[in-house]
């Protein structure tokens, strides 16, 4: 912290080749060295590009009109290619897994060095110091591919960080990870800056998991960027934690990033009643002792479940711990090994009875514009009636002609929930519906939801985004190991998890999920 | 009186004269009568040539397919190449795979015989080209790719190698009875000594049984080995017409014999099919042992 | 295993079946290349592109079986297009097993310098082959749960433009990722040389000699490389050439040809 300037951009502007609007406009900044920096606002708003001018994949490897010059550890970006770049910065992208080259952990972590000639002494220590600094010396025989998700994250950046870069540039690190995840590397991270100086940069969405940790932050709005401090540039937007929304709305000062500040500055609130579950519906999805697995591990073990027209679900678990398996059966796409799945008395078929949004929406995306691949599953379901319909549903309807590739992480996630509930099945599951989603999508999605609940649909979500869960479920079941180990009221399930609890519940206890409850609570 | 009596002794004569030879099948009576439609194959691998009087299963046949007929009623060894349409073997001499000319620049040189004992170089495939009844065909292994470069087979005509009146061709009908001895002595078939086939004409009976295949009843087949005067070596580059009587090698007439038994799979075979699923059973194993493990 | 002893062993599975279409050498082969497959695959999403491999040579089998029927139909010559397309099958299968038990990238750094851009452009090939080839059961499922079919030809979109586009974007993303590795930047240095172990000397040992048996069974003209179809005969198996080919599974049979 010596005030040596790790990155500075100066009157960049930049837009991606046939683009109308430009992707960055008039960015001016400066990051010092030893900064953990945080990139957030909307997705569209240019975090991602910005990312990229910081190694020179903007606008080396993307092409593309740029104005103004980058400058990173002294070099001029326009004057160096990214490999040029290599002993200075690195850049772990958002899924880590489509960016490994080699099989073996410890390769992975000595490729960079290789590309830049160290020598081969040198490597091994480095390739020892980054193991032990990321905590993955267990994994260094492993092969990549048979990793956790957290497990990737870590190996990659320290896979970024052994070529002995001095700045970290990450997209999106948790949002494949789950509470416990993500926060072995938000600690990782911060060590690296707190320890060692390094300067680390990243984008993120689920800020609840790193506004308390960062120094810096650039809020990103349309291409123009605002540089302050942490709180001040969330408090003049629309994004933030929990604790932070619930700031702006009951005019806290300063706002609040993480727990223990909300905390301070809260009053004690009298203990929310927990309401039972609402069980007036007609019981539509049945699972009774329901065993399944694949390639010899066990995902459900005898899993007993009834849920309800009008529920919204909730399936919270670690990484591994079924999730997606349930989903799966529940589809009728799993085999069962044991036990029996009903959905509306029968066996479910798929697409008919039951509608699954997968992990990628990018799955199923295949057609030329919004309107047409809802159009697609209206025609291949034998119904005729207009898109547009289903595209107001989720708020998108002014997307109709735009292709849905051309479209962010969040809004194509809307275009798949579209497609997928335009066959009209009246149970919807939606597998980890929200990564790399921004808050915005978050919110149509969550309306979205309501609103097929209160139609008398069932909606399952598995994820790990307890933030939505607390927002939206009417119900929370918890996974751990195949078996369920809590089912109920959101509030009590919730409030009695120390990982899974959402930050109301952390401040003001059980019973209290989401900032617009505590907001009217306190008013 | 007297018509009666000329007309029965005209009667007796001709039965007497025709008589041995109606009873043995295929005889210039029967064949005048009837005659059943073959052809003559000569093939010259360059030390020996071996001639085949080839009993027609239609009225007009592949060259190939004479090949075929000739292996089934006297075990001429043979191998098509390019998917049967191509010589590559004959009577143990040639090439191995499908390349038939992969001895280049000596490969079987096919040629039409002329009727008189010459020989045309053949313009078509055999595959193409229809033998008739009556047809003499040749081939012959040598290099040179013309009718004047290549060698030729010894002047022979049908009559050569199908000598009806001594000895009985193989007839694709129902066996017929033994010859008589009379007639079976013939034009001087001393030697006969039965290259591998149905006994001599002097053993009644026992041709039919040692000559029996499937694709036709060969019924007496009597050897005749027929050594031509002349060196053994072949003559090189010999002009296509070829003047009968001339130098020639060791011309030979095939006797039928029946076809070597095909028999099942080699005794290799089932080996490698027993390795192969000790292999398949071996790597299963070890999958599950890995994803086990891992 | 050092790559370079991967590259030895396919060379020479694939000079065996070149040289011959005997139906028990080249099943022999066949059984080889999946037990070597079966012992040595780097674990991961490799182990389906090896069926993909497998099923591509069995789709050229029939292919070439089926194209006989457009011409005169014989058993003769149905039983040497199925030769002909089983050879081309077990070429396939054994390019299967090379590329999985190899990791691309071990086998691109080989290339001499020149060639080392093709060979990248292969090798990233190879790494996004076994992605987007899982992708396909991903995308199949997916579309189903939506309602979509994607069994029938006028479907075929909703299957190939998701694997392609994400076949693609995988690509990218990798190309990039190495690119900020500083990849191609200058001279490289190799963090664990790549030594010669005792399994991979014996591996190339054991193909050479594999190899140079059919060779030499080509070249003399023994016999029995090409069974003949017309006539139909019982194709032979010389104990010599299976025992070549057995040579081949030395891979899997010694210290499993990979490292733990």
């Amino acid at each position: 912290m010596s005030g040596t300037v790790a990155l500075r951009h100066e009157g960049v502007t930049f837009s991606y080749p046939d683009a109308e609007r430009p992707a960055l406009r008039g960015v001016d900044l400066t990051i010092d060295e030893g900064t953990f920096a945080l990139a957030l606002g909307p997705t569209g708003a240019g975090k991602s590009t910005f990312l990229r001018t910081a190694n020179g994949l903007v606008p080396h490897f993307t092409g593309g009109r740029f104005e103004g010059r980058v400058t990173v550890a002294g070099r001029d970006t326009l004057q160096h290619p990214p490999r040029r770049l290599a002993d200075v910065v690195a850049f772990v992208p958002q899924d880590p897994d489509a960016s490994f080259v080699l099989d073996r952990v410890e390769d992975e972590l000595a490729y960079g060095m290789e590309n830049l000639g160290v020598d081969p002494g040198h490597m091994r220590r480095r390739v020892e110091e980054m193991l032990d600094l990321l905590d993955i010396e267990p994994l260094r025989g492993r092969s990549v591919r048979t990793l956790s998700g957290g497990e990737r994250q870590r190996v990659a950046i320290a896979a970024a960080l052994a070529a002995g870069p001095r700045i970290l540039v990450l997209d999106e690190p948790t949002s494949q990870l789950d509470p416990q995840g993500a926060e072995h590397v938000v600690a990782a991270l911060q060590r690296l800056v707190h320890d060692q100086g390094i300067t680390v940069l990243l984008a993120e969405h689920r800020l609840e998991r790193v506004a308390g940790a960062v120094d810096l932050a650039l809020g990103f709005d349309r291409g123009t960027v605002t540089v302050g401090a942490p709180a001040d540039v969330i408090r003049g937007m629309a994004v933030g934690p929990p604790v932070a929304r619930l700031g702006r709305s009951v005019g806290w000062d300063p706002i609040p990033l993480t727990v223990r500040d909300a905390r301070a500055l809260a009053r004690t609130l009298p203990a929310r009643a927990i309401q039972p579950v609402n069980a007036s519906g007609a019981v539509h999805v049945e699972l009774l002792g329901v065993t399944a697995g694949y390639h010899g591990v066990r995902a459900l073990r005898g899993i007993d479940l009834r849920l309800r027209e009008g529920e919204i679900v909730a399936v919270l678990g670690r990484n591994g711990s079924g999730k997606t398996t349930l989903l799966r059966t529940i589809a009728g796409i799993h085999q069962t090994e044991a036990g029996e799945v009903r959905v509306g008395g029968r066996a479910p078929r798929p697409g008919i009875d039951v509608g699954l949004c997968p992990q990628e929406p990018e799955s199923i995306l295949f057609a030329d514009t919004v309107a047409a691949e809802v159009r697609t599953t209206l025609n291949a379901r034998g119904f005729a009636e207009d898109p547009a319909a289903k595209l107001h549903a989720l708020g998108i309807e002014d997307l109709a002609t735009c292709h849905p590739r051309d479209l962010s992480a969040g809004q194509r996630l809307l275009v798949a929930t579209a497609a997928v509930a335009a066959g009209r099945a009246p149970v919807l599951l939606l597998d980890e519906p929200t990564r790399g989603v921004d808050p915005e999508a978050k919110e149509r999605l969550a309306r979205f939801v309501r609103s097929h609940a209160a139609d008398g649909g069932v909606v399952v979500l598995a994820t790990h985004d307890v933030e939505l869960a607390a927002a939206v479920a009417t119900r929370v079941v918890m996974l751990a190991g195949g078996e369920i180990v809590a089912d109920g009221d959101p509030a009590a399930v919730l409030g009695d998890s120390h990982v899974f609890a959402p930050q109301m519940t952390r401040v003001f206890g059980p019973g209290w999920l989401t900032p617009e409850q505590v907001a009217e609570a306190m008013a | 009186m007297g018509r009666a009596r000329s007309f029965a002794l005209g009667l007796t004569l001709l039965v007497g004269t025709c008589a041995p030879v109606l009873l043995s099948p295929g005889t210039a009576c029967a064949a005048t009568a009837a005659a059943a439609p073959h052809a003559a194959l000569v093939v010259d691998t360059g030390t020996r040539t071996t001639t085949y009087c080839v009993a027609l299963d239609d009225g007009s046949v592949s060259g190939t397919h004479l090949i075929e007929l000739a292996s089934a009623q006297y075990g001429l060894d043979y191998r098509f190449g390019f998917a049967g349409r191509a010589i590559c073997r004959l009577d143990g001499v040639g090439v191995d795979g499908d390349d038939c000319f992969g001895a280049y620049p000596d490969y079987w040189g096919y040629l039409h015989g002329d009727g008189a004992g010459g020989w045309a170089w053949a313009t078509g495939s055999a595959a193409d080209h229809a033998v008739d009844d009556g047809d003499v065909e040749g081939w012959s292994w040598g290099a040179g790719d013309s009718g004047t470069t290549h060698p030729a087979p010894p002047a022979l005509s049908i009559d050569d190698v199908c000598d009806q009146l001594d000895s009985p061709t193989p007839s694709p009908s129902p066996p017929a009875p033994a010859p008589s001895p009379s007639s079976g002595g013939g034009n001087g078939n001393g030697s006969g000594s039965g290259g591998g086939g149905g006994g001599g004409t002097d053993s009644a009976g026992s041709s039919g049984a040692a000559t029996a295949t499937p694709s036709s009843s060969v019924s007496s087949p009597s050897p005749r080995i027929h050594h031509a005067s002349g060196s053994p070596a072949a003559p090189a580059g010999s002009p296509v017409a070829a003047a009968p009587g001339s130098a020639s090698p060791d011309v030979v007439r095939a006797a039928a014999t029946a076809p070597p038994a095909s028999g099942g799979p080699p005794f290799g075979g089932l080996v490698t099919l027993g390795a192969i699923a000790l292999l398949g059973v071996g790597g299963w194993f070890t999958l599950r042992r890995r994803k086990g493990g891992a | 295993m050092h790559p370079a002893a991967w590259i030895f062993w396919v060379t020479c599975a694939a000079i065996v079946a070149f040289t011959t279409t005997d139906p028990f050498y080249l099943g022999l082969l066949v059984a080889v290349a999946w037990f070597v497959y079966a012992a040595c695959h780097v674990p991961g999403p490799t182990a389906r592109s090896f069926r993909v491999f497998l099923i591509a040579g069995l789709v050229a089998m029939g292919i070439r079986t089926l194209l006989v029927f457009l011409g005169t139909i014989e058993l003769g010559s149905v039983v040497y297009a199925a030769l002909e397309g089983m050879r081309l099958a077990a070429i396939l299968v054994v390019f299967g097993t090379f590329n999985a038990v190899t990791d691309p990238f071990g086998v691109v750094r080989l290339a001499p310098r020149r060639f080392h851009e093709p060979a990248l452009a292969a090798a990233l090939a190879l790494a996004i082959a076994p992605r987007t080839i899982a992708s396909v059961h991903r995308v199949r499922e997916a579309q189903a749960l939506r309602g979509l079919s994607t069994a029938r030809w006028r479907s075929l979109p909703a299957l190939a433009i998701p694997i392609l586009e994400t076949g693609m974007e995988d690509a990218v993303t990798l190309a990039e990722s190495m690119d900020a590795r500083g990849h191609g930047r200058g001279t490289r240095t190799r963090y664990r040389p790549q030594r010669w172990s005792a399994a991979a000397v014996a591996t190339v040992l054991a193909a050479s000699a594999a190899g140079a048996a059919f060779i030499v069974a080509a070249t003399t003209r023994t016999g029995g490389l090409h069974p003949s179809t017309f006539p139909l005969i019982w194709p032979v198996a010389s104990p010599w050439l299976l025992a070549a080919i057995g040579l081949l599974a030395v891979p899997g049979v010694i210290g499993r040809g990979r490292d733990a």
